[in-house]
Protein backbone atom coordinates (compact mmCIF):
# COMPACT_ATOMS: atom_id res chain seq x y z
CA UNK A 1 0.00 0.00 0.00
CA UNK A 2 3.51 2.18 0.35
CA UNK A 3 3.75 2.10 -3.27
CA UNK A 4 0.28 2.99 -5.16
CA UNK A 5 1.93 2.44 -8.39
CA UNK A 6 5.82 2.34 -9.26
CA UNK A 7 4.65 4.43 -12.52
CA UNK A 8 5.34 7.99 -10.50
CA UNK A 9 8.63 7.06 -9.36
CA UNK A 10 10.22 9.60 -11.74
CA UNK A 11 7.40 12.46 -11.02
CA UNK A 12 7.79 11.35 -7.20
CA UNK A 13 11.65 12.65 -7.26
CA UNK A 14 10.81 15.53 -9.55
CA UNK A 15 8.12 16.80 -6.99
CA UNK A 16 10.46 16.12 -3.84
CA UNK A 17 13.43 17.39 -5.51
CA UNK A 18 11.51 21.24 -6.38
CA UNK A 19 12.76 23.81 -4.38
CA UNK A 20 15.83 25.23 -2.87
CA UNK A 21 16.63 23.72 0.32
CA UNK A 22 14.72 25.88 2.89
CA UNK A 23 17.17 27.56 5.67
CA UNK A 24 15.14 27.62 8.69
CA UNK A 25 17.68 28.41 11.11
CA UNK A 26 16.79 31.95 11.15
CA UNK A 27 13.19 31.43 12.48
CA UNK A 28 14.48 28.70 15.11
CA UNK A 29 15.76 30.92 18.03
CA UNK A 30 12.29 33.26 16.91
CA UNK A 31 9.70 30.19 17.30
CA UNK A 32 11.47 28.38 20.12
CA UNK A 33 11.53 31.84 22.20
CA UNK A 34 7.66 31.98 21.61
CA UNK A 35 7.54 28.59 23.03
CA UNK A 36 9.27 29.20 26.17
CA UNK A 37 6.79 32.47 26.37
CA UNK A 38 4.33 29.88 25.87
CA UNK A 39 5.40 27.23 28.62
CA UNK A 40 6.01 29.71 31.08
CA UNK A 41 2.79 30.81 30.83
CA UNK A 42 4.18 34.19 29.83
CA UNK A 43 3.13 36.28 26.54
CA UNK A 44 2.85 34.64 23.59
CA UNK A 45 5.41 36.57 21.75
CA UNK A 46 2.73 37.72 19.50
CA UNK A 47 2.50 41.86 18.85
CA UNK A 48 -0.10 43.09 20.78
CA UNK A 49 -2.83 44.29 18.47
CA UNK A 50 -2.71 48.08 18.34
CA UNK A 51 -5.23 50.15 17.71
CA UNK A 52 -6.98 50.68 14.31
CA UNK A 53 -5.72 54.39 14.38
CA UNK A 54 -2.25 53.34 14.59
CA UNK A 55 -2.36 51.49 11.10
CA UNK A 56 -3.48 55.02 9.27
CA UNK A 57 -0.36 56.87 11.32
CA UNK A 58 2.29 54.06 9.99
CA UNK A 59 0.71 54.37 6.46
CA UNK A 60 0.96 57.84 6.50
CA UNK A 61 4.59 57.53 8.01
CA UNK A 62 5.61 55.03 5.37
CA UNK A 63 4.51 57.47 2.47
CA UNK A 64 6.38 60.23 4.13
CA UNK A 65 9.24 57.76 4.39
CA UNK A 66 8.86 56.27 0.63
CA UNK A 67 8.86 60.26 -0.68
CA UNK A 68 11.94 60.71 1.23
CA UNK A 69 13.65 57.58 -0.01
CA UNK A 70 11.73 57.19 -3.82
CA UNK A 71 15.23 59.13 -5.82
CA UNK A 72 17.54 55.88 -4.67
CA UNK A 73 14.98 53.04 -5.48
CA UNK A 74 13.14 54.25 -8.82
CA UNK A 75 15.65 53.27 -10.88
CA UNK A 76 13.71 49.90 -11.46
CA UNK A 77 12.74 49.53 -15.54
CA UNK A 78 9.85 47.52 -14.08
CA UNK A 79 8.68 49.75 -11.36
CA UNK A 80 5.25 51.11 -11.12
CA UNK A 81 4.10 54.92 -11.22
CA UNK A 82 3.86 54.96 -7.94
CA UNK A 83 4.58 53.87 -4.43
CA UNK A 84 4.12 50.81 -3.02
CA UNK A 85 2.45 50.51 0.54
CA UNK A 86 2.74 47.44 2.22
CA UNK A 87 0.10 46.71 4.34
CA UNK A 88 0.58 44.22 7.19
CA UNK A 89 -1.87 41.40 8.07
CA UNK A 90 -2.50 43.14 11.54
CA UNK A 91 -4.46 46.00 10.34
CA UNK A 92 -6.36 43.70 8.26
CA UNK A 93 -7.49 42.60 11.73
CA UNK A 94 -8.26 46.29 12.61
CA UNK A 95 -10.18 47.67 9.90
CA UNK A 96 -11.40 44.92 7.51
CA UNK A 97 -14.90 44.93 9.96
CA UNK A 98 -14.85 48.47 9.72
CA UNK A 99 -15.91 50.86 7.47
CA UNK A 100 -15.07 53.72 8.92
CA UNK A 101 -11.49 52.44 9.43
CA UNK A 102 -11.94 50.75 5.47
CA UNK A 103 -12.11 54.45 4.61
CA UNK A 104 -9.71 56.86 6.96
CA UNK A 105 -7.25 53.51 5.55
CA UNK A 106 -8.46 54.12 1.96
CA UNK A 107 -8.18 58.33 2.71
CA UNK A 108 -4.32 58.08 3.88
CA UNK A 109 -3.44 55.61 0.95
CA UNK A 110 -5.12 58.25 -0.86
CA UNK A 111 -3.19 61.48 0.47
CA UNK A 112 -0.14 59.10 0.52
CA UNK A 113 0.14 58.78 -4.03
CA UNK A 114 0.31 55.14 -3.50
CA UNK A 115 -0.88 53.10 -6.67
CA UNK A 116 0.01 49.68 -5.15
CA UNK A 117 -0.60 47.57 -2.05
CA UNK A 118 1.80 44.71 -1.17
CA UNK A 119 0.28 42.40 1.90
CA UNK A 120 2.89 41.32 4.13
CA UNK A 121 3.34 37.78 5.63
CA UNK A 122 2.02 37.38 9.50
CA UNK A 123 5.57 36.42 11.36
CA UNK A 124 4.62 37.36 14.90
CA UNK A 125 8.12 38.05 15.87
CA UNK A 126 8.88 40.28 12.56
CA UNK A 127 8.56 43.99 13.24
CA UNK A 128 5.39 45.40 12.93
CA UNK A 129 6.34 48.05 11.19
CA UNK A 130 6.37 48.33 7.23
CA UNK A 131 7.75 50.64 4.72
CA UNK A 132 7.45 51.73 0.55
CA UNK A 133 9.38 51.48 -1.99
CA UNK A 134 9.20 52.76 -6.02
CA UNK A 135 9.80 49.45 -7.39
CA UNK A 136 7.60 47.06 -5.06
CA UNK A 137 7.54 46.62 -0.83
CA UNK A 138 10.59 46.01 0.77
CA UNK A 139 10.65 43.94 4.24
CA UNK A 140 13.98 43.44 6.13
CA UNK A 141 13.89 40.33 8.63
CA UNK A 142 15.54 41.66 11.84
CA UNK A 143 19.24 39.37 11.99
CA UNK B 1 -0.84 1.91 13.97
CA UNK B 2 1.94 2.38 17.12
CA UNK B 3 0.43 0.99 20.22
CA UNK B 4 0.83 3.27 23.54
CA UNK B 5 3.93 1.32 24.76
CA UNK B 6 6.08 2.48 21.36
CA UNK B 7 4.91 6.21 22.03
CA UNK B 8 7.78 8.65 21.10
CA UNK B 9 10.05 9.38 23.75
CA UNK B 10 9.74 12.98 23.83
CA UNK B 11 6.02 12.64 24.23
CA UNK B 12 6.18 13.01 28.31
CA UNK B 13 8.78 15.95 28.01
CA UNK B 14 6.61 17.56 25.13
CA UNK B 15 3.41 17.48 28.04
CA UNK B 16 5.89 18.52 30.59
CA UNK B 17 6.11 21.49 28.78
CA UNK B 18 10.15 21.28 28.66
CA UNK B 19 11.71 23.97 26.37
CA UNK B 20 14.03 21.51 25.21
CA UNK B 21 11.73 19.01 24.24
CA UNK B 22 9.80 21.43 21.33
CA UNK B 23 13.41 22.08 20.00
CA UNK B 24 14.67 18.82 19.57
CA UNK B 25 10.84 18.27 18.41
CA UNK B 26 11.61 21.59 15.88
CA UNK B 27 15.14 19.51 14.63
CA UNK B 28 13.48 16.73 14.28
CA UNK B 29 9.81 17.57 11.75
CA UNK B 30 10.58 21.93 11.42
CA UNK B 31 12.12 21.16 7.98
CA UNK B 32 9.54 18.44 6.42
CA UNK B 33 6.85 20.55 7.94
CA UNK B 34 7.98 23.38 6.23
CA UNK B 35 8.09 22.02 2.60
CA UNK B 36 4.73 20.15 3.42
CA UNK B 37 3.64 23.58 4.54
CA UNK B 38 4.75 25.57 1.36
CA UNK B 39 3.01 22.93 -1.16
CA UNK B 40 -0.42 23.15 0.21
CA UNK B 41 -0.26 26.69 1.22
CA UNK B 42 2.16 27.47 -2.08
CA UNK B 43 3.83 30.21 -0.21
CA UNK B 44 7.06 30.62 1.82
CA UNK B 45 6.08 32.97 4.20
CA UNK B 46 2.80 31.98 4.73
CA UNK B 47 4.94 28.61 5.43
CA UNK B 48 6.64 30.36 7.80
CA UNK B 49 3.65 31.59 9.68
CA UNK B 50 2.37 28.76 9.86
CA UNK B 51 5.65 27.03 11.28
CA UNK B 52 5.30 29.82 13.89
CA UNK B 53 2.00 29.18 14.77
CA UNK B 54 2.06 25.35 14.93
CA UNK B 55 4.82 25.58 17.95
CA UNK B 56 2.68 27.93 19.63
CA UNK B 57 0.08 26.22 19.39
CA UNK B 58 1.86 23.00 20.38
CA UNK B 59 3.10 24.74 23.36
CA UNK B 60 -0.08 26.04 24.40
CA UNK B 61 -1.75 22.75 24.24
CA UNK B 62 0.78 20.78 25.47
CA UNK B 63 -1.85 18.70 27.63
CA UNK B 64 -2.69 16.89 24.42
CA UNK B 65 0.69 15.16 24.14
CA UNK B 66 -0.35 13.10 26.85
CA UNK B 67 -3.25 11.48 24.72
CA UNK B 68 -1.14 11.17 21.39
CA UNK B 69 0.27 7.87 20.16
CA UNK B 70 1.69 9.02 16.69
CA UNK B 71 3.63 12.36 17.11
CA UNK B 72 4.29 12.86 13.80
CA UNK B 73 0.92 12.58 12.64
CA UNK B 74 -0.24 14.41 15.27
CA UNK B 75 1.88 17.55 14.36
CA UNK B 76 1.15 16.95 10.93
CA UNK B 77 -2.34 17.35 11.80
CA UNK B 78 -1.93 20.38 13.94
CA UNK B 79 -0.13 22.15 10.77
CA UNK B 80 -2.86 21.08 8.80
CA UNK B 81 -5.37 22.58 10.81
CA UNK B 82 -3.23 25.76 11.51
CA UNK B 83 -2.63 25.95 7.50
CA UNK B 84 -6.60 25.84 6.42
CA UNK B 85 -7.27 28.13 9.06
CA UNK B 86 -4.50 30.66 7.67
CA UNK B 87 -5.89 30.09 4.09
CA UNK B 88 -9.01 31.03 4.64
CA UNK B 89 -7.59 33.65 6.29
CA UNK B 90 -5.34 35.21 3.81
CA UNK B 91 -8.24 34.58 1.40
CA UNK B 92 -10.61 37.35 3.32
CA UNK B 93 -7.59 39.48 3.71
CA UNK B 94 -7.11 39.54 -0.03
CA UNK B 95 -10.62 40.27 -0.24
CA UNK B 96 -10.34 43.39 1.64
CA UNK B 97 -7.34 44.88 0.37
CA UNK B 98 -9.36 44.28 -2.79
CA UNK B 99 -12.40 46.67 -1.59
CA UNK B 100 -9.35 49.01 -0.89
CA UNK B 101 -7.59 48.81 -3.83
CA UNK B 102 -10.57 49.72 -5.66
CA UNK B 103 -11.79 52.07 -3.54
CA UNK B 104 -8.82 54.10 -4.27
CA UNK B 105 -7.83 52.73 -7.98
CA UNK B 106 -4.62 50.78 -6.04
CA UNK B 107 -3.55 47.36 -8.01
CA UNK B 108 -2.28 44.71 -5.60
CA UNK B 109 0.98 43.17 -5.79
CA UNK B 110 0.41 39.77 -7.18
CA UNK B 111 1.83 37.29 -4.65
CA UNK B 112 5.50 36.06 -5.61
CA UNK B 113 5.10 32.18 -6.51
CA UNK B 114 7.62 30.03 -8.40
CA UNK B 115 6.33 29.81 -12.00
CA UNK B 116 7.85 26.49 -13.18
CA UNK B 117 5.66 24.21 -14.53
CA UNK B 118 5.57 21.43 -11.96
CA UNK B 119 4.39 24.38 -9.24
CA UNK B 120 1.77 25.78 -11.37
CA UNK B 121 0.10 22.39 -11.87
CA UNK B 122 0.74 21.46 -8.39
CA UNK B 123 -1.12 24.29 -7.55
CA UNK B 124 -3.99 23.96 -10.35
CA UNK B 125 -5.13 20.59 -8.03
CA UNK B 126 -8.11 20.68 -5.58
CA UNK B 127 -6.07 21.60 -1.97
CA UNK B 128 -7.79 17.91 -0.88
CA UNK B 129 -5.30 16.03 -3.50
CA UNK B 130 -2.52 18.63 -2.74
CA UNK B 131 -2.02 18.17 0.58
CA UNK B 132 -1.85 14.36 0.51
CA UNK B 133 1.39 14.82 -2.03
CA UNK B 134 2.55 17.56 0.24
CA UNK B 135 2.40 15.15 3.46
CA UNK B 136 3.64 12.26 1.44
CA UNK B 137 6.64 13.63 -0.53
CA UNK B 138 7.30 16.43 1.87
CA UNK B 139 6.34 15.07 4.57
CA UNK B 140 7.41 11.57 4.49
CA UNK B 141 4.27 10.22 6.09
CA UNK B 142 3.45 6.67 5.51
CA UNK B 143 -0.67 6.65 4.15
CA UNK B 144 -1.35 4.81 7.40
CA UNK B 145 -0.16 8.63 8.97
CA UNK B 146 -1.86 10.81 6.20
CA UNK B 147 -5.00 8.69 6.47
CA UNK B 148 -4.52 9.71 10.88
CA UNK B 149 -3.58 13.35 9.74
CA UNK B 150 -7.02 13.63 7.09
CA UNK B 151 -9.19 11.07 9.11
CA UNK B 152 -9.86 9.31 6.17
CA UNK B 153 -9.26 5.52 5.65
CA UNK B 154 -5.22 4.64 4.44
CA UNK B 155 -6.68 3.24 1.24
CA UNK B 156 -8.51 6.33 0.32
CA UNK B 157 -5.13 7.86 1.17
CA UNK B 158 -3.81 5.84 -1.09
CA UNK B 159 -5.97 6.46 -3.68
CA UNK B 160 -6.76 10.15 -3.40
CA UNK B 161 -2.55 10.15 -3.74
CA UNK B 162 -2.75 7.94 -6.67
CA UNK B 163 -5.57 10.25 -8.63
CA UNK B 164 -3.76 13.26 -7.81
CA UNK B 165 -0.35 11.81 -9.21
CA UNK B 166 -2.04 10.71 -12.61
CA UNK B 167 -4.23 14.62 -13.09
CA UNK B 168 -0.29 16.24 -12.44
CA UNK B 169 1.39 13.57 -14.97
CA UNK B 170 -1.16 14.34 -17.47
CA UNK B 171 -1.21 17.85 -16.90
CA UNK B 172 3.06 17.61 -17.67
CA UNK B 173 2.70 15.38 -20.54
CA UNK B 174 -0.01 18.25 -22.19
Amino acid sequence: MEKPSDNFVSLEQRLQNRGTASDLAWIRPKIMRAVQMEVGDETTGRLPVSPPWLGVIVVMIAAVLQVADSAEVCKSAAAPAGPSVAVTPDMFEQFSNDPVERQAMADSLALSGATRLTPLPRLDSRPAFFFATQAGSAFQDTP
Amino acid sequence: MPKPSTAHPLLGALAAGKPEAFASLYDMLALRLHKTAGTIAASREDAEDALQDLFVRLARERDKFAHVIDLEAYVFASLRHGLLAQLRRRSMERRHLRRIAQSVALEIAPRDLPDDELTIALQELPVEQREVIALKLDGSLTFAQIADVLRISPNTAASRYRYAMEKLQARLEK
